[in-house]
Formats: structure tokens, C-alpha cells, sequence
């Protein structure tokens, strides 16, 4: 179990803290670490009136990750602040998505979070005239192949990462928040006509019910698991947000509407499960929510509770079933050939005598 | 498996160690008491991997912290490898101190912090300076208590590079220097070991009295010692800090408080003895 400590933590901090010993702490320190949640852990402690109770040893090492995420996050207002120019006329509305939009409104899940990027929804339409205009604010896209790059702008729902050519501040441009190449069609216009607006400031937020919905859609209908604790934990936090805010039925209402109820019910299931989710136990209770897939469920949690044989297979079959959801299976198929008889030409090329690499 | 754990305060590293030469290696580099087995009742700071895999014709050892890969190396350079990758864990995750890369030692309770950067001469002198007699706190990082102010001593052994390490071998042919490497992306490496008297204090921190910034330079004729500005100081401080830009605030309040009380200087020097003497009278 790869991140069992930093799991049976965020399930019920107090209890964990109560029964843990010096082995777990080193355990639950260097997945905390992992999963760039040492920050998290210390403001949850903060928030529930618990850092007197855990070792000075484990204290330090929070203050020492908040410090950090403070950091990031004042770099996130200044870089928030040099992008409202280039926003503030548009007409038309551009969504802070993921951390940046739970930051923006200070979000509980926002406290203590790490970013890697900032990641900003814009129409389709106006996809290129933002890409665009940000090349002149200094932004770059990173080198890749022709092949990686057709393979963003024809398949995926966004540009390639933008990077800033100083400050090194890197973007994701959306159009989508689900890639097209699917088979499945998710409708987003109700996160562009429900968003708030941040008071002051030319960027929206989606609605709180809209911000879990896509963080669902973004763990189960796709192959991604290198942060699957981390992403397990937003989830969480962002579900009880839901809850807190009274927008659990319009949740599950816009889940029907965008076509992502089968994300939303697993989501619910995996968070009733690791952390007896009281909201999540409410949704599945209704009868707009479907039944949850046990299959899909299974495979997520056995990632995260399994051992790590039951984890690796599970994390194949998690692979293979997120690829098959974000690409219709001819782009399946072409991908899979096309890729690495792309990458195959590249490495001839470059045994051709003459060749500049 | 011969995993092991290294208490080296103000850090204890747990290492996860397929490798028997390691172990052996860092005996000859640690006092016995500082290197002890795993032991289940105490809390790790940090945790190493040092474990055989493959990796394309060779089975090189990978160095690693859980899934953040640090570097892989084969048999021969694991031991610089692995102080490396010690140094790599404190210097990316711990803020709990202004962490500033310099050499820093202690006579009569004042610590003498040394910046610079690589090849400037700052581990040739922190090496001399220890063997006429003042105490290490560290070769590499200066800790600094950002509540207290105090220098935390991070006593590891020095680090010595190429030419240096011939150098000090014949000024004290005593000086211990073990587990020399040489083809490392460093060129030869050695270690030498700490003072008797720089274990024994290892957990005694020392109030910032001097910051010089050594500049080794080979056409020099005479030993040029320039006092600097307490701006100048502070400036050249914050650009060898490892996390002055994280701290933000208490940084910047760490940096002047530690700014105000030294007085610093540049030193320019082509003869070790010219250093030494300079540096006696001044401090």
C-alpha cells in the first residue's frame, strides 16, 4: 500500500494521530512528500486544532512544506495579477480551473496545495486568439515532436503547456476539459453560463459543483495515476465544499446534464469508502445518481489499498481503460502504431550521417 | 538488504541499502554511534534508496527518495552519489532554516560562514581552517535558526575535489581523507573527516560573527581582504541561499537580522598561508 499512512490520515486525522507510531510517521513524512501534501496534512492539523498532538518532528516538517505552499501560492496572485491585462477586455469568459480556481476563492481544498501550473478555460472559438495573444506576453510553447504537437491541438482539450520565457510560469490553455478524441461527448457549456465571478479581477471561477465534477471526470474517465492519493484527497475536500455551499442536488442535476453521472457515482462510492464521505453517502443515496460501477471502483481502490502486486496490475488495467475512454478506438488504434513508428523514424534519422540533433 | 540509518542532527536519514560496499564505505566516514540500524521507535526525517536495477545494458544502483528519482550510478561513484543525494533531500525539502550554501565553522562560540560557489576555494579552506583547530559545522550548508538566529551545525564529512585533495594531503599529511573517487561529473572526490572535537559539538549551534567570501585565484600576488557593505552582504548571501526566495518574509527578517550581525568580507588569495594568517588577525 503505497500511500496507506497518508490515506488513513486524511480519513480521520485525530484517530491517526492517537494510535501512530515513530515507523508510521516516517511512512506517512516521506508519502506526504510524494504526493506533495506536507502542506496539506499541517493546515488540516492547523484547522482541527490537532499540531499540538504529533510529534515536534512531524510539525516541523509541516511548517517547513506550508512555508513552501505559501510561497507558491503568492507566486500564483503575483502571476494571476501580470495575466489580468491580457484578460480584461475579452469578451468573452475565461475559467481558472483546478487549483488555481479553488485558490481563487479559498477553497478549503486550497490550503496547502501545491501547483505546477495554472490552468485557464476559454471557449474553443477563442482558443487560438488567446494562445495567441499570450505568445506575446511571453509565453512559449515547449519544444516536442510534430507528432506530440498535432496530437494536443487534434485530440487533447487543450494547447500545449505554455511556458513563460523568464518567470518560467507555465499554463494550460483549455478548450475542453475532456479530450475530443473521445467517444463520449461531455457538454461544457454549463461551466462557462453557471461561473462566478472573482470580485476585481477579469477571471471566473466554474461553481463549486462544477469544480468536483470536473476533477471526477478527470480521474475516472482518463489513465492518469501519479498523484492518484493527492487527487482522491481534492476529491474529497471538494465533495464536502458541494455539500457546504447546498449545492449537492444541483451537482448531481448537472452531472445528468453534462453526460458525466457514471464519474460522479464512482467518485462517490471511492469517497464513502476511504473516508465515509458524508456527502458522498447522501448522493448515492438519491435516485438521480446511477449505481456505481464496482469494477471501476475496485480497480481505483485496489491502486490504493492493494499490495503492490494487485496495485501494478490494477494500474495496467487502469491504463488501458483510461486510453480506450479519452480516444475513439480508430484514434486508438492510429496512436498506437503512429507513436512509436513516429519515434522509431526519429531515432533513423538520427543515425543518418549529416544529422543535427 | 543492510538498510540502515544516519543521525546526523539536525537530520536523520533512513536508507533503504542493497549495497554492502556502502555500508562498509560510510563506516570509515561516520563515527559508529551515528550510524545504527533501523530502528522502529524513531521518526526519519528523510528516506533514501539505494537499490540495484535495471537500466538498459547495466544493473547501475538507483539513489532515489520514494518515487523522486535522484540520480543512478554504478559501484565505483556510489558514495559520492549517495552524500550527494543526502544533501539533495535537505536542500529540497526542508525550510525550517534559512538554508544558505557555505562552509561555516566556529572558534569561541562565533561562527565564520563562508559563500560560494563551486570552485572558488571555499571547501580547501574550510578544510585547513578546521585543521588549525576551528570547529566544522558544515562544509556545504549554513543552517540558519530562523527563529533564534543561531548556525545549526549540519557536520558531515568535507567534501574535497581534484587538486584540493592533493594540496591537503601534503599541508597535513595526518588529515584523514577517505573513499576517494575519481571520474565522478565532479572530477576525483574525497572525503575528509570531521574533528573529533566537530563531532563532539555537532548539536552546538554558534552566533554569526563573520561572512567572508573566498575567491581562490591563481595570479594573485597579494592576499586582498575588501570589507563589504552590509547591503552588499546581504545581497550576495540571499543569492547562494537555498530557500531564500520560499521564506519570502522570514527570509528576508532571517537574512538582515544574520546581515547586521557580521562583518563581511571578499578574500582573494593565491597562497593558502596568506589566507590562513589573514583570517587569524581578522577573526
Amino acid at each position: 500500500m503505497l500511500s496507506s499512512q497518508l490515506l488513513a490520515f486524511f480519513a480521520s486525522p485525530a484517530e491517526f494521530i492517537q494510535r501512530a507510531t515513530p515507523q508510521q510517521w516516517t511512512l506517512f513524512l516521506q508519502q506526504a512528500r510524494q504526493q506533495g501534501l506536507t502542506a496539506r496534512f499541517y493546515y488540516v492539523l492547523q484547522t482541527k486544532q490537532l499540531l499540538d498532538q504529533v510529534p515536534q518532528q512531524v510539525k516541523l516538517h509541516g511548517e517547513s512544506g506550508a512555508r513552501y505552499a505559501q510561497k507558491q501560492q503568492h507566486s500564483l496572485y503575483s502571476e494571476l495579477q501580470q495575466l489580468e491585462p491580457l484578460f480584461a477586455g475579452a469578451g468573452y469568459p475565461c475559467l481558472l480551473l483546478k487549483g488555481a480556481a479553488y485558490r481563487a476563492q479559498a477553497l478549503a481544498v486550497s490550503f496547502g496545495r501545491l501547483f505546477s501550473d495554472i490552468d485557464i478555460l476559454v471557449p474553443a472559438n477563442q482558443l487560438r486568439h488567446v494562445r495567441d495573444r499570450l505568445f506575446f506576453y511571453g509565453f512559449r510553447e515547449a519544444e516536442m515532436t510534430d507528432y506530440d504537437r498535432d496530437y494536443y491541438l487534434n485530440w487533447s482539450h487543450q494547447n500545449p503547456p505554455l511556458q513563460h520565457y523568464q518567470r518560467g510560469t507555465v499554463i494550460d490553455l483549455h478548450h475542453h476539459i475532456y479530450p475530443t478524441a473521445s467517444a463520449r461527448s461531455i457538454d461544457i457549456t454549463p461551466l462557462f453560463s453557471h461561473a462566478v465571478s472573482i470580485p476585481g479581477s477579469a477571471f471566473k471561477v466554474p461553481a463549486t459543483a462544477h469544480l468536483f465534477i470536473h476533477a471526477a471526470v478527470h480521474l475516472f474517465y482518463q489513465e492518469e495515476t501519479h498523484k492518484l492519493t493527492k487527487d482522491v484527497i481534492d476529491l474529497n475536500d471538494l465533495l464536502l465544499e458541494v455539500q457546504h455551499q447546498q449545492q449537492l442536488d444541483f451537482m448531481l442535476e448537472q452531472a445528468a446534464l453534462m453526460s458525466v453521472q457514471s464519474a460522479v457515482s464512482n467518485a462517490c462510492r471511492v469517497l464513502s469508502t476511504l473516508f465515509a464521505n458524508g456527502a458522498a453517502q447522501v448522493a448515492l443515496q438519491s435516485p438521480a445518481l446511477p449505481r456505481p460501477q464496482p469494477l471501476v471502483c475496485n480497480l481505483l481502490l485496489t491502486m490504493l489499498q492493494g499490495s503492490v502486486a494487485s496495485a501494478w496490475f490494477a494500474r495496467q488495467l487502469w491504463f488501458v481503460r483510461g486510453h480506450s475512454l479519452k480516444m475513439r478506438w480508430q484514434v486508438l488504434v492510429y496512436h498506437s502504431l503512429a507513436k512509436p513508428a513516429n519515434s522509431l523514424q526519429r531515432w533513423f534519422r538520427r543515425l543518418l550521417p549529416g544529422h543535427k540533433s | 538488504m543492510t538498510d540502515f540509518a544516519i543521525h546526523t542532527a539536525p537530520f536523520s536519514v533512513l536508507v533503504t541499502n542493497h549495497s554492502n560496499k556502502l555500508t562498509t564505505a560510510l563506516a570509515e566516514l561516520y563515527p559508529a554511534t551515528l550510524i545504527t540500524r533501523p530502528n522502529p521507535q524513531l521518526i526519519y526525517d528523510f528516506c533514501l534508496q539505494v537499490q540495484r536495477k535495471w537500466a538498459g545494458w547495466g544493473r547501475p544502483f538507483h539513489v532515489s527518495s520514494g518515487d523522486q528519482h535522484f540520480r543512478m550510478t554504478d559501484s565505483a561513484q556510489l558514495v559520492p552519489v549517495f552524500e550527494w543525494g543526502v544533501n539533495w533531500c535537505v536542500a529540497s525539502y526542508q525550510h525550517q532554516f534559512l538554508a544558505i550554501h557555505a562552509a561555516v565553522l566556529e572558534r569561541d562560540g562565533k561562527a565564520l560562514i563562508m559563500p560560494a560557489p563551486p570552485g572558488s576555494g571555499k571547501s580547501t579552506l574550510c578544510a585547513v581552517l578546521m585543521q588549525e583547530g576551528w570547529r566544522l559545522l558544515s562544509d556545504e550548508m549554513c543552517l540558519v535558526d530562523l527563529t533564534s538566529g543561531a548556525i545549526v551545525p549540519y557536520v558531515r564529512p568535507v567534501s574535497l575535489k581534484n587538486q584540493s585533495l592533493m594540496l591537503l594531503q601534503s599541508w597535513y599529511p595526518q588529515a584523514q581523507i577517505r573513499q576517494i573517487t575519481s571520474g565522478t561529473t565532479k572530477g576525483t572526490v574525497g572525503y575528509m573527516l570531521p574533528s573529533t572535537q566537530s563531532w563532539a559539538g555537532m548539536q552546538q549551534t554558534a552566533t554569526a560573527a563573520w561572512v567572508i567570501f573566498p575567491q581562490y585565484n591563481a595570479a594573485q600576488q597579494q592576499l586582498t581582504l575588501s570589507k563589504l557593505s552590509q547591503a552588499d552582504a546581504f545581497m550576495h548571501l540571499a543569492n547562494n541561499s537555498f530557500n531564500y526566495a520560499v521564506l519570502a518574509e522570514q527570509g528576508f527578517n532571517s537574512l538582515s537580522r544574520l546581515t547586521q550581525q557580521i562583518d563581511a568580507y571578499r578574500l582573494e588569495y593565491a597562497c593558502i598561508e596568506q589566507a590562513l594568517s589573514g583570517l587569524n588577525k581578522l577573526c
